[in-house]
């Protein structure tokens, strides 16, 4: 069976995607078992490859995990970024996630990653705007 | 004393020839037919019971003028009497069963059967209008208390606005405390109708008690489970399991239509074979040649039979783990049938099934996990599918172990599959089920059921020695 084809990946994807969105600590929260999540999105991104529309579930963690700042979200946040578009290269233009919704909170996400300053992360960050442009490294723009 | 006459003179032969002895007997019949003689012998009881009533509530009025206490005795008696009678009637009416019938049980009962099925069209929508009239005037009553404490704070503005006069009377103590007392009766009437069951029709609660915002923060509500089954609810499974029994066995032994043996494979898969006794025979035959038929000489399944290879595989694996649950000597009647050899002993799960079958660790879930733990690193499709099974199954089943979590959390930092390319994706999905399930996220039981490929965990149930038809 060829990878990432069937009608099931989707729906449980969604359904990972839903559960960690709930498990992402909360401010002041009453202490989530904190290293369970963090080694999920650190085995997601071991991943050698991984199917296309987990860049726009990376990209609504990312969102969550800024609107809750905890010590432990920072490290969540930079491996959702590697989890969503670290693997990917528009230049072969078979990228399309999806376009990429944008949320008040990923602004702070901004401000994160440049006070971090780590240049693959930045590189990451960077990937999440041509990541809504797919076609612009095809020179449709 | 009368119907014993009635009787005495049918019994009676008039004399003469057998045929005129035949002919008078004859006549007796049709006119006991033509005169409802049973309507009248009943009621013959009927009648002394309501001499007895009559009896009874005579000397009662008697002796309340005779005697208050005496009295009071036997008017309890003759309620108690009326009491046991009514019962044993209501009892009669409604079952047929019931051994304590009364002719007036019998009629009502006839009565009921004619007029019955009418009422039971008219009552309903009567209750219903009934009910809305009941729900309408409640509404209409709660608005009314509602507006009062409004009525007062309007009251209340306007006094502020129009000061009562140096020489109009100055408020009495009754007055002054009134608005207190309102903001009392006012907050009881808001206690009561936010309990109100009407009260969402109303919109109570938006306009007295805003609801907290909603949040993203907020973690989904665990699911409350239930395991267990009420008596009522066990006794109609066990009535539908035994009707799918026999559904299924006489489909597949009788039906050839591909579509039908599909289902009934697939059911067969499920129902409890012996739970009636081992005297039951499953099909288990031709479950076996609808197996075999999927595969071609070359031991390869043909395209397209995947699903009914994999249902077939797992009714038969089914039958021989309920049977095996029964006896050993049962489970002998439904061998395992061989699909394919063996070529090497590592690629065979046969060894680590007997690992964990001849492990002395008493606790199964360890000796089920240790299994899958065993795995050797250089493992085959076959493996890894067989080890999420495995992880999944007892992520589900043992959720609330802390043990398996543990476990599950050794196997991740031991086993990290990352080339998805190379492992089968229904693998990646168990992987995904299981950490929902540790996240703490809500699995349906049907997605489970759609990825749960139980055949291969039923294989723990018995020494499997041909484990390598998945």
């Amino acid at each position: 069976m060829p990878p990432f084809i069937s009608d099931r990946l989707r729906p449980i994807s969604d359904q990972l995607s839903q559960a960690i969105i709930a498990a992402i600590p909360i401010p002041e929260g009453d202490g989530h078992d904190g290293w369970l999540l963090p080694d999920i999105l650190h085995s997601i991104s071991m991943w050698k490859s991984r199917p296309p529309f987990f860049m726009g579930m990376a990209y609504d963690w990312c969102s969550v995990i800024c609107e809750r700042p905890t010590d432990i979200n920072e490290a969540l946040l930079f491996l959702s970024l590697e989890i969503g578009f670290r693997h990917l290269d528009f230049r072969d233009g078979k990228v399309g996630g999806g376009r990429l919704t944008h949320t008040e909170h990923h602004h702070k996400m901004f401000d994160v990653v440049f006070k971090k300053g780590d240049s693959e992360v930045v590189a990451d960050l960077l990937h999440t705007w041509t990541g809504n442009y797919p076609h612009y490294w095809q020179g449709q723009y | 004393m009368l119907g014993k006459q009635w009787l005495n003179r049918y019994l009676r032969h008039a004399g003469g020839s057998t045929i005129e002895r035949c002919g008078d007997r004859q006549r007796k019949l049709e006119g006991l037919e033509r005169w409802p003689l049973h309507t009248f012998v009943e009621s013959l009881p009927v009648m002394l019971q309501i001499a007895l009533v009559l009896l009874a509530c005579g000397l009662c009025r008697h002796m309340t003028s005779v005697n208050a206490r005496v009295s009071g005795v036997l008017m309890t008696l003759t309620v108690l009497g009326i009491l046991f009678y009514f019962g044993i009637v209501i009892a009669g009416t409604s079952s047929y069963e019931c051994p304590f019938q009364t002719p007036a049980s019998t009629n009502l009962r006839g009565l009921w059967e004619k007029v019955g099925p009418r009422i039971t069209v008219v009552v309903p929508p009567i209750i219903d209008a009934l009910h809305s009239l009941w729900e309408i005037t409640l509404c209409k009553i709660l608005r009314i208390m509602l507006r009062l404490p409004f009525k007062l704070d309007v009251w209340r503005c306007f006094r502020r606005s129009h000061p009562p006069d140096a020489g109009e009377d100055s408020p009495t103590p009754l007055l002054a405390a009134l608005p207190k007392l309102w903001e009392n009766i006012r907050s009881k009437i808001l206690r009561v109708a936010l309990r109100f069951p009407l009260a969402p029709n109303l919109n109570l609660r938006n306009r007295f008690c805003r609801p907290p915002l909603p949040t993203t923060q907020d973690p989904p509500a665990p699911q409350e489970m239930d395991p267990w089954s009420t008596p009522k609810d066990l006794a109609a499974f066990l009535m539908n399991n035994t009707s799918d029994v026999r559904c299924v066995s006489w489909i597949l032994r009788n039906i050839t239509d591909p579509e039908a043996l599909d289902a009934a494979v697939r059911l067969a898969g499920t129902v409890r074979w012996f739970e009636e006794g081992i005297d039951v025979e499953p099909p288990y035959d031709a479950i076996v040649s609808v197996f075999e038929s999927c595969f071609d000489s070359t031991k390869k399944v043909y395209p397209g039979m995947r699903d009914r290879a994999y249902y077939s595989i797992r009714a038969i694996l089914w039958i021989h783990a309920l049977a095996k649950c029964k006896s050993r000597e049962l489970a002998q009647m439904f061998p395992l049938p061989v699909i394919g050899e063996v070529e090497t002993p590592t690629d065979d799960l046969t060894h680590l099934l007997s690992v964990c079958f001849h492990s002395m660790d008493p606790d199964y879930n360890h000796r089920l996990f240790s299994v899958v733990y065993t795995i050797p690193h250089e493992a085959n499709h076959a493996h890894v599918q067989w080890a999420s099974n495995l992880l999944l199954h007892l992520a589900w089943t043992e959720r609330g172990d802390p043990r398996i979590f543990h476990w599950f959390c050794e196997y991740e930092t031991t086993y990290r599959y990352n080339d998805l390319d190379t492992i089968p994706l229904d693998a990646t999905l168990n992987r995904f089920l299981v950490w929902c399930i540790f996240l703490g996220s809500p699995v349906e039981e049907e997605v489970l059921r759609i990825q749960d490929k139980s055949y291969v965990i039923s294989c723990f149930f018995f020494q499997a020695t041909h484990a390598t038809v998945y």
